[in-house]
């Protein structure tokens, strides 16, 4: 899975049976902060995502099983909708594994404050 | 599979039923100097691992299926494994 920025809508009229009462979105692959666009493509929207909403999209077969026929053409389909990413850089060996605060397990962090990328 | 450092966690109220209950890591695919490599990806959870963890990722349908135990769905991405060390020439390296 990977994140992506939604950009727009595709309507088609016709369209392959297994896609009706299927939404298509036009996303853009970014970062886990937003940002860096790649290039867009279409994919279907399973989540019911708005435009500049922070998603996740899957690709490949596993889009189609996604929908609830798996016996269909989509090769990418929006699966969830980002509330917070948080990132930790990785710069050189062993920057991710920076040791951790004191009194806190290694190997795993307590949650940040939210930082909402959502766009209504 | 790939070897990739985990660098951060996902949280997503609204999401496929697939991924109902997983715990989402993001993973960056490194080089075994530890060079990020590649784009990174979000990763279902099946070890327990979490940010700083170097770890292996297996990016295929029904690897997912099978380490999750359930029929094939919209998983693709599964963490499968906590690397504690590797070799490689004769040379030993840790996490």
């Amino acid at each position: 899975m990977h994140f992506a920025r939604v950009i727009g809508t595709v309507v088609c009229t016709e369209k392959v049976s297994a896609f009706r009462a299927h939404r298509l979105l036009l996303i853009e692959p970014v970062d886990a902060r937003a940002e860096h666009p790649g290039k867009p493509l279409v994919a279907i929207d399973l989540v019911s995502a708005g435009p500049g909403q922070h998603v996740f999209y899957v690709r490949g077969r596993e889009a189609a099983n996604a929908l609830p026929d798996p016996d269909n053409p989509a090769d990418a389909a929006i699966v969830g909708i980002v509330d917070s990413a948080r990132e930790q850089p990785l710069d050189g060996p062993g920057a991710a594994a920076a040791p951790p605060a004191p009194g806190e397990p290694p190997g795993r962090r307590t949650p940040g404050p939210m930082r909402g990328r959502r766009t209504p | 599979m790939i070897v990739a450092r985990v660098t951060g966690e996902v949280v997503a109220t609204i999401k496929h039923g697939d991924l109902a209950a997983c715990k989402l890591l993001l993973v960056q695919p490194v080089t075994l100097e530890g060079r990020a490599t590649g784009k990174p990806a979000i990763a279902v959870d099946a070890v327990d691992a979490g940010p700083g963890d170097l770890v292996l990722v297996a990016d295929e349908g029904n690897c997912a299926a099978q380490v999750l135990a359930r029929p094939r769905g919209a998983i693709r991405t599964v963490v499968v494994g906590v690397v504690d060390a590797w070799e490689s020439g004769g040379v030993a390296h840790g996490p």
